[in-house]
């Protein structure tokens, strides 16, 4: 059973490392993320609908594209989402190999599902945006070539982790598979600069400044934090429920040993107990 | 502008707003799932002190 304070103060200047590491415990990270949900969902709610607000509202249609640019609103924020959760579940990656956190492979675990609808949503608005503007539903152009092979990766995670039945192999494996995949997210982003391709190259994070009109940006920008804000709301439910699974299954295997501990250390840690 | 492109942008946030709900749906179903698998094997007052 877990003996640290239950009741942390939120991080200040002076204490912030330290504390922060504590929220690094499965315990602890609980009684987190109760705490922040209801602030983060609220703050996504307000986000996502002022910018909603501004995509339908206040940005004007392109002179060329029309209405159909408002699909840009979802696509592009979804796009950003699906490469920032990888990268994420690369962090995580790193957190279970090099330091073999339980709460690193359990963050992972949970991230992957968002990041594979994230990746969806990107996939099908594009094809919904591009049969209008480019008069088809799909090319194979390298961008949305190396899209469609992070969404497989995702699946490939997914499908790993329902596979593999002890946990802490199934960690070992999809973190290795993350970090193989990661290869992937330069090939995204950069492939509209590396090859000749029917996607447009960026008009947002590039050098030299946007070259998106200010009154279609700034809705842009606040889907984009509504996204993200969303993806972190979802994020922390999830791996709240992968850290009660753990727990789920560390009773059961309690419960049909009669009791006894018999499962090995590293899993009971791998399980969410904490010392 | 044809007006018939409304259809597309009206499907983009339709299949953006379910994919969403269904994942908000899935992960409140999951943890409604587990609180009673807990319950069932006396682990759900860890998990309420946890919350505290």
């Amino acid at each position: 059973m877990n003996h640290l304070p239950r009741e942390l103060p939120f991080p200040t200047a002076r204490n912030r490392p330290v504390d922060m590491l504590k929220y690094a415990n499965p315990t602890l990270f609980l009684g987190l993320v109760a705490r922040l949900v209801p602030w983060l969902a609220g703050a996504t709610a307000v986000t996502l609908a002022v910018g909603l607000w501004g995509a339908f509202f206040a940005a004007p249609a392109d002179y060329q594209q029309g209405e159909t640019v408002r699909i840009m609103y979802i696509h592009v924020p979804a796009a950003w989402l699906s490469t920032f959760c990888y990268a994420t579940m690369t962090a995580s990656a790193l957190g279970t190999l090099v330091w073999r956190h339980p709460l690193a492979d359990a963050a992972q675990k949970a991230a992957a599902p968002i990041g594979a609808a994230f990746t969806f949503i990107c996939l099908v608005t594009g094809s919904l945006w591009g049969k209008p503007m480019w008069g088809t539903w799909w090319v194979w152009d390298a961008r949305l070539t190396s899209v469609l092979v992070l969404f497989v990766i995702y699946l490939g995670l997914i499908a790993l982790w329902r596979t593999i039945e002890e946990p802490s192999r199934a960690a070992r494996a999809a973190a290795i598979l993350t970090l193989v995949g990661v290869v992937n997210l330069p090939i995204i982003k950069f492939s509209v600069d590396w090859w000749n391709t029917l996607h447009q190259p960026a008009s947002v994070f590039r050098l030299g400044g946007p070259t998106i009109a200010p009154s279609m940006l700034w809705p842009l920008l606040v889907l984009a934090l509504g996204f993200t804000l969303l993806f972190l709301t979802l994020h922390l439910l999830a791996t709240r429920n992968e850290i009660l699974r753990r727990r789920v299954r560390r009773l059961s295997i309690q419960a049909a040993t009669g009791g006894s501990n018999e499962a090995p250390a590293h899993r009971l840690s791998a399980t969410g107990a904490t010392p | 502008m044809s007006a018939s492109h409304w259809g597309f942008i009206l499907a983009s946030y339709l299949v953006c707003a379910g994919v969403i709900g269904g994942m908000i749906l899935a992960i409140a179903l999951d943890y409604r799932r587990l609180r009673r698998d807990l319950a069932r094997l006396g682990g759900l007052r860890e998990h309420q002190d946890d919350q505290a």
